[in-house]
Order: C-alpha cells, then sequence, then structure tokens
C-alpha cells in the first residue's frame, strides 16, 4: 500500500512535526541521514512496542541503538553498515511474506520511512548520539508540542491540580497545556507546550520553576520544568515512551523524583538535571512519588500493586507494603513511622514506614479510591464516589463529600489552611473554603 | 421514474465462465426470493442486509446476494452496494427491484429518522464493535487480566468493567474528547500507534466510524432503555450450498423488548466451527473451502445462533454403490457419506474383527484358542454371535467400569482404598447386569446415607463440593463444559453466569458428615439454603437448560434435578450417552470432544445422533442395546484402509480410524503376546490392567507404589477431572522410550519363563514360535514373507533365545500392534 505524506498516521505527524516536512519532500540523495532525529522517531513510533523493554518480541529489542545493532536470534546483527540488502532490519521492513514482514499484523511502513532507513544503513549505520545506550525516546530532539484548541470541544478529566501563590491561582493539567484560574472561575493564563495531558503539576520551593509530568498516552511521556513567571520552557527532565504520572521537587528543592511507567524511580539533581539514584523494585508502571518533609525518605506506589519507602540517598528499599490487590494510586505520610495508602482494591490502608506492617484500614469499600493528601492534623481521601476527611490519630471521619458518579481524581496539596480543591473527572473542580462549597469550575477554556 | 442500477458485474461474469466450462455446474435459476420482503429502517447509522436466493431447477437454493442488481424506483432515498448491503440517505419509502436474468423480486421499504444525526449507542454499538473485531475476546484484552495494562469483559459481558476501562481509568487516557480521532482507541487498532494485537480495523471501516462518533459525541455511558431479546440468522440451519455456489451472505436481525428489529449484521461477530470447511468474513459472508458441515457462530451482545452449513462438492469420478446397511446406523451414516461424497469403505477382514472388537468390548486381545474357535465358526452371523458372546463376559463390565472410573473420579487420593474397591464395583455390577441408564444417574446423584451402603455416593466424595458437584453431573450427565460460566458468561456458549449459580442450586443443600469410620461420608441434604449470584447478591432460582427456571417441591433439589435429567423428554441426557458409547467404539464422538456439546460444536452427524438417542431411550436406556447396534453396523466393522473416495475423510466414519491402544490395553497386550502379565500393587494376582480400579491404589499407604510409570507415560489419567481430555492422546518421545527400552517391555521379554523362552526349552521351531507370536499379537499369521525375514535374522544370530526375543520386540514396535484398527 502506498502512502502519501497526508496519510500519515496522525501520531506521527502529531509527535514529530519536526521531521515530518523533512520527509515529505524528496529526499536529497547525499543527505546524510541523521539516527537521532530520522531514524529513532520511526523505530520509536512504529517497533519498540513489541521490541522494548515489556515486550521484547523474539528477545530482540530496539529501544536503544545499542540493543538495535545487536544480535538478534538469528545470531546475526540486524543491521550491517553500508549494506542495507542484508540488513535483517531493512528485509523485514519489505519482506514479501506479510507473516515475515514488520511491523507484525499491520499495514507495512510508508515507503518514505523505509526509504529513510534504508539510505541511514547505506550510508554507514552511523551513529550521532551520545551513548549508544540511551533510550530512544531520550534521543530525539526535543520539540514543540502541538497548541493547544482556544477552545475545547469538550471538557478533560482534571489529572493534575495545583494551588500556588497567595492570590490563590489554580494550575489545572489541560490539554497539550496547563491552565491557570482563580477561584471565581476565571481563566487567567494558559502554559502551553506540554504532552497532551498533564498528571502533575509542582512547584519548586522557591517558587520560581513550575514542575510538570505530561505524556501522550501510548506514545511519550516527559517532565518539563517551566519559568513560573513567563510561562516558557526552561528544560526537559527525562523522556519515555508512555505517560508519566508524577514528578515531585523534595522539599528543600534539591532533587526531583521522578515515576516511569515500567516501575523506575529516578532521582535527579535538581540543578543539573543529572539523574543520581535509580530506585529499582517495582514491576509495574509508578503511580506516585511522595517525599517525606525530611528530604530523605521517598513514597512510592505501584500498578504492581504494591507501595514503597525508599532512601532516596542510597536508593536502598526500607520497606514494601503488599497488602493491597490492586493498583495503588497514592500515598501520604502521617504521623512518625504511618504511611497511608489508596487503592483500586477499594481499601485505604495505614502501615509502618519501618517495616511494611500494617496498622489498620481506614476504608474497605467497593469504589476505587483515587487519591489521598495530608493537611496539618487530617487528611482527605478521594474516590470514584467522593471525598472524605479524616482526622489525624483517631482516623474518625470528619466530613464526607457526595460527587454523584463523578470521580473525584485529586485533591490539590497546598498549605493554606482553609482552601481545599478536588478535581473531578467531568473536568470540574470543587472548591471548599473552610467548611463552604463555592460554585464548582469547569475548567474548560 | 428514474431507475438507479447498481451492479456488481465482474461476478455475474465469472458465474458464466464457470457455466460454460463445466456443463453441468450451468445454473438455472428458477425462482428468484429476497430477504427481507419488507423492511423499515430507522436511524441513519441503522444498515439492511438484503439476501437474494435462488432456486435451481432441482429446488437447490443458491446465493445470488452479490449478483443481483439493486433497482431503486425512489431515488435519493438509500442506496444499495453490491453487497445487497442498503444505506439510507433520506427519509422515504420504495420499492428496491431485484432483478436476475429475467427474474425480478421486491423489497417494500421506508426509511425513519434519517434527518436527525443517530447517537452511537455504548451498548449497542461500541461494544458489539469490540466483540466483533475481536478487542474483547479471550486471548487479547478480554482475558482475566486483560492486556498490557487494558482489560475489557470478555465479549462486552460486563458492561459496568468496560465502561470503566474505557472511559475512566488513569484519566480517561483511551478516549481524546477534544482530538477524538487522536484517542488511543483508535489509534491502536488502526496501528497508527504500534499495537501488539496487530491491524483490527481502518479509518474507512464502518467499526472506526463507530467508535470514532462514539467518542465524539462524548463516549456517553448511558444504558439503553430497550433491550435486545435474541438474534435470528437468515439462512436458518440447514441450508446446504454446493461448489462452486459454496457462498452464502448471511443476515442477522435482532430482536427487542420494546418489539422493534434492527439489521445487525454489520454489527454481529461470525466464528466458523470449522475452519477447514468455511471462512466468514466480518460482513458475514460465509465462502466454503471444502466439503463437510460446519456450524457459523453469530453472537451480538450475549445472543448466540449458531447456523449450520452442509457444502457439498462434486468429486470427479464419484459414482454412489449404494452398499447395504446393517442397520439404522448405516442408514444415516451413508446417507450423509453420499451428501458429501465420500465412499464407505468395505467391511475389514475377519482377523482384524476379532481384534477390533476385543480391544473395545473386553479391552484385550483374543487368544489363539478364541482365535481358532472363531475361525472354525463358519455362520453367516458369527460376528453378531462373537459380539453377543463378548458382551457377556466379565472383563467386558470390568473394562467397562473403568472407562466410568475415569469420568467419575475413583481415586484413592479422593475416596480412600475401600471408597475406591465399593464404588468400582458398584460401577462393575450395573454395567454386568447391564442397568437402565437412567437408575445408573439416579443411584449417583441422588445417593443418600452412608457411602459404605451407597457406594454410588462415594460421587459426592470425589466431588467434593457444590461447584464441584454441578460442574461434574453437568459435564459428565449433560456433556457440557460449563466450569467457564463460574466466572463470567460462557465464551463460546449461551450458558450465562446466572445459569452456573442456577444450577448449583440443586446441589447446595447436600450435606456430608464425617463418621467415626475412615472412607465414609453420610450423606443428607438441608430443608433451606439459596445459592446467591456473586456479581448481582441476588438469589439465583433452580435453572436447567432447556426447560429454564424449575419447580422444585422436594427440599432436596437434587431430586428435582435428576427427575428432569432423566425424563425421556430430556433431548441432552440419552444424547451424551450414545455419543460417549459411540467415541468409545469409534474413536471419536459423532460431537467431538464428546462430551463439549453446544450450538457451536455440532454434530458430523445430527440424525444418527437423534436416532441412537431414540433407540436409546425407547429400550429403556438399555447401554448393553447400543453398544451391539453399534457393533453390528457395518460402519463400526469397516476396514481402515482407506478408498480414493474417503481418504480425506476425518470426520463422517466412511472408514475406521486406527487409534493407538489406551495404556491399559497396551499392558496388557505386551502380556499376553510375552505370556508374561504385568504385576499390579493392591489388586489381586490375576488382576488386568483393564480392570484396575484407581490409578493410584496403595497398599498399606506404602508411598507411590502403585503407580507404574509405564501406564502413565501412556496416558492413564489421574482421575483429577471428569473431562475425558484428561486421557492424554498424544503420542510422546517417553512412549518411544518405553517401546524401544522401557524396563516394563525388557523385563517381559528377557523373563527366562515367559512364553518365548519356554516354547524354545519345548523345543518348539522358531518359525512356530513366531507363528504363535503373530496369532497372539495381531489374531493372524505371520505371511510367508514375514517369515522369511523373521527366519533370516534369526539364523545370522548365535544366540536363538535373543534372536526370538529381539523378533518379539521387533513385532511389539509395529504400528499393527500399537494400534487398533
Amino acid at each position: 500500500m502506498y502512502f502519501c505524506f497526508c496519510r500519515l498516521p496522525l501520531a506521527f505527524v502529531a509527535l514529530f512535526t519536526m521531521w515530518g516536512s523533512a520527509r515529505g519532500e524528496e529526499l536529497p540523495a547525499d543527505q546524510t541521514i541523521s539516527f537521532s532525529s530520522q531514524v529513532a522517531p520511526i523505530l520509536q513510533t512504529r517497533c519498540v512496542a513489541c521490541h522494548g523493554e515489556k515486550l521484547a518480541e523474539s528477545d530482540y529489542r530496539m529501544d536503544s541503538f545499542a540493543a538495535l545493532v545487536a544480535n538478534t536470534s538469528s545470531d546475526q546483527p540486524a543491521v550491517l553498515a553500508s549494506d542495507a540488502k542484508n540488513s535483517e532490519l531493512y528485509q523485514r521492513l519489505i519482506h514479501q511474506d506479510e507473516d515475515l514482514r514488520m511491523p507484525s499484523e499491520a499495514a507495512a511502513l510508508p515507503e518514505e520511512e523505509i526509504e529513510l532507513i534504508r539510505r541511514w544503513i547505506e550510508q554507514g549505520a552511523v551513529f550521532d548520539g551520545d551513548s549508544r545506550d540511551t533510550l530512544l525516546t531520550n534521543l530525539l530532539p526535543v520539540h514543540n508540542h502541538p497548541a493547544a484548541p482556544r477552545k475545547y470541544r469538550a471538557s478533560i478529566p482534571i489529572s493534575a491540580l495545583a494551588v500556588l501563590g497567595d492570590e490563590n491561582r489554580i494550575y489545572v493539567g489541560g490539554y497539550h497545556e496547563i491552565t491557570v484560574w482563580n477561584t471565581a472561575g476565571e481563566l487567567l493564563s494558559r502554559i502551553g507546550n506540554q504532552g497532551e495531558r498533564t498528571y502533575s503539576i509542582e512547584p519548586d520551593p522557591t517558587g520560581k520553576w513550575l514542575l510538570s509530568a505530561s505524556g501522550t498516552p501510548g506514545i511519550m511521556g516527559e517532565v518539563r520544568i517551566f519559568d513560573l513567571a513567563s510561562g516558557k520552557m526552561h528544560a526537559v527532565v527525562t523522556r519515555t515512551d508512555e505517560v508519566i504520572l508524577d514528578a515531585q521537587y523534595s522539599p528543600d528543592g534539591k532533587r526531583i523524583a521522578v515515576a516511569f511507567p515500567n516501575g523506575v524511580v529516578d532521582i535527579y539533581n535538581a540543578e543539573t538535571l543529572t539523574k543520581e539514584v535509580t530506585l529499582l523494585g517495582h514491576s509495574d508502571q509508578v503511580t506516585s512519588v511522595h517525599w517525606h518533609t525530611d528530604s530523605n525518605r521517598l513514597g512510592t506506589t505501584s500498578r504492581d500493586n504494591a507501595a514503597k519507602i525508599y532512601d532516596a540517598n542510597t536508593g536502598r528499599s526500607i520497606s514494601t507494603f503488599a497488602g493491597h490487590s490492586a493498583c495503588v494510586n497514592s500515598l501520604a505520610f502521617l504521623d512518625g513511622n504511618d504511611v497511608i495508602t489508596v487503592s483500586d482494591d477499594g481499601k485505604a490502608i495505614i502501615w509502618s514506614a519501618a517495616d511494611g506492617r500494617k496498622n489498620r484500614e481506614v476504608i474497605s469499600g467497593s469504589m476505587s479510591l483515587l487519591d489521598v493528601a495530608r493537611f496539618d492534623r487530617h487528611y482527605w481521601i478521594t474516590s470514584t464516589q467522593g471525598a472524605q476527611q479524616f482526622e489525624i490519630g483517631s482516623h474518625r471521619r470528619l466530613v464526607q463529600l457526595q460527587s454523584e458518579g463523578d470521580w473525584v481524581t485529586t485533591v490539590a496539596k497546598n498549605k493554606l489552611p482553609d482552601l481545599r480543591i478536588f478535581g473531578l473527572h467531568s473536568g470540574e473542580l470543587i472548591v471548599r473554603q473552610g467548611e463552604q462549597e463555592m460554585p464548582r469550575i469547569l475548567t474548560r477554556p | 421514474m428514474k431507475q438507479i442500477k447498481v451492479r456488481a458485474g465482474w461476478v455475474g461474469v465469472t458465474l458464466l465462465i464457470i457455466g460454460f466450462a463445466n456443463a453441468a455446474d450451468l445454473v438455472e435459476i428458477q425462482t428468484l426470493d429476497v430477504y427481507p420482503n419488507q423492511y423499515t429502517i430507522e436511524g441513519s447509522r441503522e444498515r439492511l442486509q438484503i439476501i437474494a436466493t435462488g432456486t435451481t431447477a432441482a429446488g437447490v437454493p443458491i446465493d445470488l446476494t452479490s449478483q443481483v442488481t439493486y433497482e431503486i424506483d425512489e431515488p435519493g432515498f438509500v442506496s444499495v452496494d453490491p453487497t445487497g448491503r442498503v444505506i439510507p440517505s433520506a427519509n422515504g419509502s420504495g420499492v428496491i427491484r431485484v432483478r436476475y436474468g429475467k427474474l425480478t423480486s421486491e423489497i417494500q421499504l421506508s426509511t425513519r429518522k434519517i434527518e436527525v444525526p443517530q447517537a452511537v449507542s455504548f451498548d449497542l454499538h461500541a461494544l458489539p464493535v469490540l466483540a466483533q473485531t475481536g478487542c474483547s475476546g479471550g486471548s487479547c484484552h478480554g482475558s482475566p487480566n486483560g492486556k498490557a495494562g487494558f482489560r475489557l469483559s470478555l465479549f462486552g459481558s460486563d458492561r459496568e468493567l468496560d465502561r470503566v476501562s474505557l472511559t475512566r481509568t488513569l484519566y480517561g487516557r483511551r478516549i481524546n474528547p477534544i482530538e477524538p480521532e487522536k484517542s488511543l482507541l483508535l489509534m491502536k487498532p488502526t496501528t497508527a500507534v504500534a499495537h501488539q494485537g496487530g491491524k483490527r480495523f481502518d479509518q474507512s471501516d464502518l467499526q472506526y466510524k463507530l467508535l470514532h462518533d462514539w467518542i465524539e459525541q462524548g463516549a456517553k455511558t448511558d444504558g439503553e432503555a430497550f433491550e435486545c431479546v435474541g438474534i435470528e440468522i437468515f439462512p436458518p440451519t440447514g441450508r446446504t450450498l454446493t461448489f462452486p455456489h459454496a457462498r452464502q451472505q448471511l443476515s442477522v436481525v435482532a430482536n427487542f423488548a420494546d418489539g422493534s428489529r434492527r439489521d445487525v449484521t454489520h454489527l454481529a461477530k461470525y466464528e466458523a466451527s470449522d475452519p477447514k470447511i468455511v471462512d466468514v468474513t466480518r460482513t458475514g459472508l460465509v465462502r466454503g473451502i471444502d466439503r463437510g458441515e460446519s456450524a457459523i457462530i453469530v453472537r451480538y451482545l450475549h445472543h448466540i445462533e449458531a447456523p449450520l452449513l452442509t457444502l457439498v462438492r462434486n468429486i470427479e469420478g464419484f459414482a454412489w454403490t449404494d452398499p447395504p446397511a446393517a442397520n439404522y446406523v448405516d442408514q444415516h451414516i451413508y446417507e450423509k457419506l453420499k451428501q458429501l461424497q465420500y465412499l464407505p469403505g468395505e467391511r475389514c477382514d475377519e482377523p482384524t474383527f476379532l481384534r477390533r472388537v476385543y480391544l473395545d468390548t473386553i479391552g484385550s486381545l483374543p487368544t489363539e484358542e478364541e482365535i481358532d474357535a472363531y475361525m472354525a465358526d463358519r455362520s453367516d452371523d458369527r460376528r453378531e454371535r462373537l459380539v453377543d458372546r463378548l458382551l457377556e463376559r466379565p472383563e467386558y463390565a470390568k473394562f467397562w467400569a473403568q472407562k466410568w472410573g475415569d469420568l467419575l473420579r475413583v481415586s484413592t487420593k479422593l475416596i480412600g482404598n475401600s471408597g475406591v474397591h465399593k464404588f468400582s464395583r458398584w460401577l462393575e455390577n450395573s454395567v454386568a447386569s447391564n442397568q437402565a441408564y437412567d437408575q445408573f444417574a439416579r443411584d449417583i446423584l441422588l445417593a443418600k446415607g452412608s457411602t459404605r451402603q451407597q457406594p454410588a455416593g462415594n460421587f459426592f466424595r470425589s466431588a467434593g463440593d457444590t461447584s464441584d458437584a454441578m460442574e461434574t453431573a453437568t459435564q459428565v450427565f449433560l456433556g457440557t463444559r460449563i466450569q467457564c460460566a463460574k466466572c463470567h458468561n460462557h465464551p463460546f456458549e449461551r450458558w450465562t453466569q446466572a445459569n452456573y449459580y442456577g444450577l448449583s442450586s440443586f446441589f447446595d443443600r447436600l450435606q456430608r458428615s464425617k463418621t467415626h469410620r475412615k472412607d465414609e461420608a453420610l450423606l443428607w441434604s438441608k430443608t433451606t439454603g439459596e445459592v446467591t449470584h456473586p456479581a448481582t447478591g441476588k438469589i439465583t432460582k433452580p435453572w436447567v437448560p432447556v426447560a429454564g427456571e424449575i419447580e422444585t417441591a422436594d427440599p432436596d433439589r437434587r431430586v428435582a434435578f435428576t427427575n428432569w435429567l432423566t425424563s425421556p423428554d430430556n433431548p441432552l441426557f440419552a444424547r451424551i450417552e450414545v455419543n460417549r458409547i459411540w467415541a468409545q467404539l469409534n474413536g471419536r464422538g459423532i460431537v467431538e470432544p464428546f462430551d463439549d456439546f453446544r450450538d457451536s460444536n455440532p454434530p458430523a452427524n445430527g440424525p444418527l445422533l437423534d436416532a441412537l438417542a431414540k433407540d436409546f431411550v425407547d429400550s429403556g436406556y438399555d447401554r448393553r442395546h447400543i453398544i451391539r447396534t453399534i457393533l453390528r453396523s457395518n460402519t463400526y466393522q469397516a476396514t481402515s484402509t482407506t478408498n480414493d473416495f474417503n481418504s480425506s475423510d476425518l470426520k463422517y466414519f466412511s472408514h475406521n480410524s486406527p487409534r493407538m491402544l489406551t495404556a491399559e490395553q497396551l499392558v496388557d497386550a505386551l502380556g499376553d503376546v510375552t505370556g508374561k502379565p504385568k504385576q499390579f500393587f493392591g489388586v489381586p494376582q490375576t488382576t488386568k490392567a483393564t480392570w484396575i480400579p484407581a490409578p493410584d491404589l496403595k497398599p498399606h499407604d506404602r508411598g507411590k507404589i502403585g503407580n507404574i510409570e509405564f501406564l502413565k507415560v501412556f496416558g492413564q489419567p489421574e482421575r483429577q477431572s471428569a473431562c475425558e481430555c484428561e486421557r492424554a492422546k498424544d503420542v510422546s518421545l517417553g512412549q518411544a522410550l518405553e517401546l524401544l527400552n522401557g524396563k516394563t517391555v525388557h523385563d517381559m521379554l528377557t523373563a527366562k519363563d515367559n512364553l518365548l523362552h519356554r516354547s524354545l526349552a519345548d523345543g518348539m521351531e522358531p518359525a512356530e514360535v513366531i507363528n504363535h507370536l503373530y496369532r497372539r499379537a495381531l489374531a493372524r499369521d505371520a505371511t510367508k514373507a514375514e517369515l522369511e525375514v523373521h527366519l533370516r535374522y534369526i539364523e545370522s544370530h548365535d544366540e536363538m533365545s535373543k534372536a526370538i526375543e529381539d523378533t518379539c520386540w521387533a513385532i511389539m514396535n509395529r504400528n499393527e500392534f500399537l494400534f487398533q484398527h
């Protein structure tokens, strides 16, 4: 099947507009093909889902240059420099037998993409990145995301929420942007150049930077730092091939913890953005990371049904709580060694950060519990049916909010004593000033 | 009036070419019929599949849906594509004239509510699309753990789970409300983003359009006000397709509780029960591949129908020889073979029959004396009389009781040593006395009191809880593997989770109390107690297949179940048992696997199954009568040598299909040939392997001493499940090794007191020793050529006794010995 540029898959166009334009035209015969900026994007979109860390079909990975050129199961490297015809990588793209042609069970790649790969191999299969082991996602040039639509045709679920500054500015994860609202529901400003959805918004302690974890489901994930005053992007901390659900500054502002979709948590130096420690132990997507106020310990939750406490300085696992039977969504440090976690299994459980032993169940129900946050002497738990406030120590329930089937996806973890803001699946915000519930805000530009 | 023609020109031409190429295929259509004759399309997304059927002079229906022209007398309100699919474009009404040559037929059609955009329904459109395209299939996202973090319920059986997965989980990551076309739910199945499950549909497909528009309209999941109560398939079950016209477009119409009907041909999921016979496209077009029969399993929402199609091909040179039928078995088999153009095999020769029928009835080979006696009988009905004699022998009861032991899981692990002996003696007596099968079932299912006094009650010790008892009873007596429905609606059948718990309620009140004696339980029934559905928490009423919910007067609900089960009106009970008997005698069930009855697994010969079942009921559930009837048929007695016109048949019983001896038969046969029968623990010394009451007898609990490795290697079941599939039928390397140099074979061959060595010691000539070997192993004399080969080998060796051992070993490794044929 022949594809002209206008029929390139949408994802590709959306994500890699920078290279798209180059490919639409005839490639000059003498132009040198760049692995990082031209070949890697194709491999990342087309191949890595099945030949990456998670799946590695036929024990062959393509998510880094080193893996790509390593021996395949046929004991031959898939790429033979300057010999496309005998390189399995190229052969598999043009194979006449549909069972042997890649991508498996899908249409062949557009001719332009195959030609690019062929030319790159013929030109010597040169690697133009820094390290052959770098994941392709981190090789791709940083690029600008599509602009957010001026007006949304529908609202989107609130996946990230933060309240900053004395003037109660509410930062909400929008569509390819972060939208900023006041408590009266007025749109104040918009910070663009974000992945499709934003999953965490976090200011650094100085109030100068804004850290966001974002991504496009099934395609990419990123952590970016923005200048809070100007809304301009300052730096990209890291990138990967699936959305990143959380990234948090340590309370002292010196480090950044990032929750990766493959179960890893990395800790970066907030200044140099170099990786300092890697925390291993989760076997599935990390859903959230939480710094203890001492900036030494980090709590993590994961889709592997576990929650863990790490020593953030050494990367050592201090304790693991395996008492949940479904994805753990969030965690909060309470008094002493007490930690609370909430899960899709309907349970909110308090356990010890020292040894992972269970203390008590605060909630045991049939609805998924989505978020938990501590505020001074109490904590809030949100769920698919509402939100509940509990007192620390007695674990007595103080307040119960009903959301009529709308999921309360998150609660803003701000420091203001009287202001509680909840994000809903419908895109609305519930704003509570003291005991009083203010009119809901629909965060849809 | 302007006429719009839609023509599928090339198809017509192709037909014509075929027609000229082969005069026999020239089709002369006498009448043309359309389905439906009138219809109302309500809603812009609705479609109508027209089926045009021509009938030849011989009365054979041929699908002409893609060959006719469709003319619309009221232009602009609908269009018809060449495959007969009507797409509405405006409100109106008129006639679609369907034309084939000079023949015409008409459809009265009206369209309504076309001008208003029709919302895509989560229940009626989105979920069926996900089922149809395989997304929610059992090996993909419909598996209990989902795939790649995305879980759907199996074929959309749990809308709430699907609603959450699709629209809510992980902040609704699968749906992009701002730019619907960028939704993961669309990019994955079109492989715009790499998808392990491959490409499921294109952007141009209706499936894409429906999911896209559903997202664009806000991915609403409000329930539908009306409920689908069933689907109708056209043509109905039983259509015969003849090559080269072996194509059939199907039409599927769903009926709703509010009385409305809508065509869901484009939304239903199709699957062939036998993909070697037909394939079926996503749009419901069946295309023949080979002659034979296949059901088409059609699914829309939780409704399943499985119309049966028969495909017939004219085989060059085939002429029906009209072989005589010995009884109704042959009549039905031959009728099917004649239709499918397979020629039945000749009757097998006497040694073959003798060996075959011995193995099938008493489980072992005929002795030399028995061979001589049979061969000496020159009467015409000697086969019949042999069958009658064999069915009276005690070994027959022991051998067939062992088959029941497999099904009812008679093992010391589950019911203890004395339980095993009591239960298997009871089974043996039941077979020996030819107990009526309905009484047999009643004795088992209604057992009360001490299992020492009522050995049949051990059934409820093997099946030690409500689920187990229900599942085993359903599998054994209803031929249904209902286990799947414990957690979700059955993937291939209409069994629902509610059915599972409805059936369970018959067995839930039964109590099994311990007594002071080992291996004993007291069976009694509570007078109250209900089963609740785990998903709804509601009480499920006692329910049986076909009849539905039934009244249970006796507080011991097993009574109501068993009364229903053994009622002559129950179509399942007799069919399952005659099919099981058939499978044991012919190596393959009429329904295969023989304990897996469902619409989507049709019988290879429905009329035969019906006739056997009727005969079984009429005879008062006389099992021996059914065995005798089958053994007397020419079908059973057919040779395993194939002819030019039946070699490709593996399913319709045109010839005998050789099968390997079972583990127990093989051990006994080896023992008979060498004269050194294998000894077993925990049973009297003369006990044959085919009589052993349980595979795990342990004398005085001394570990696993009773486990004979040889039997395990050749597939003896552990009796851990009531599934016949537990008896392994695969050929393995272990089996080859056992036969080549395993201890069992080696010990038998080298024993100084075995028949070979004793004969040689008595001074018997090698040629004679060899011929005796042949008779014991193969029930025939050695041929001259065979004898020469063996003698040459023996002469070239110094040590005669070793050479004879080798010869015997060679014979025991021949397929003719290892197989029943």
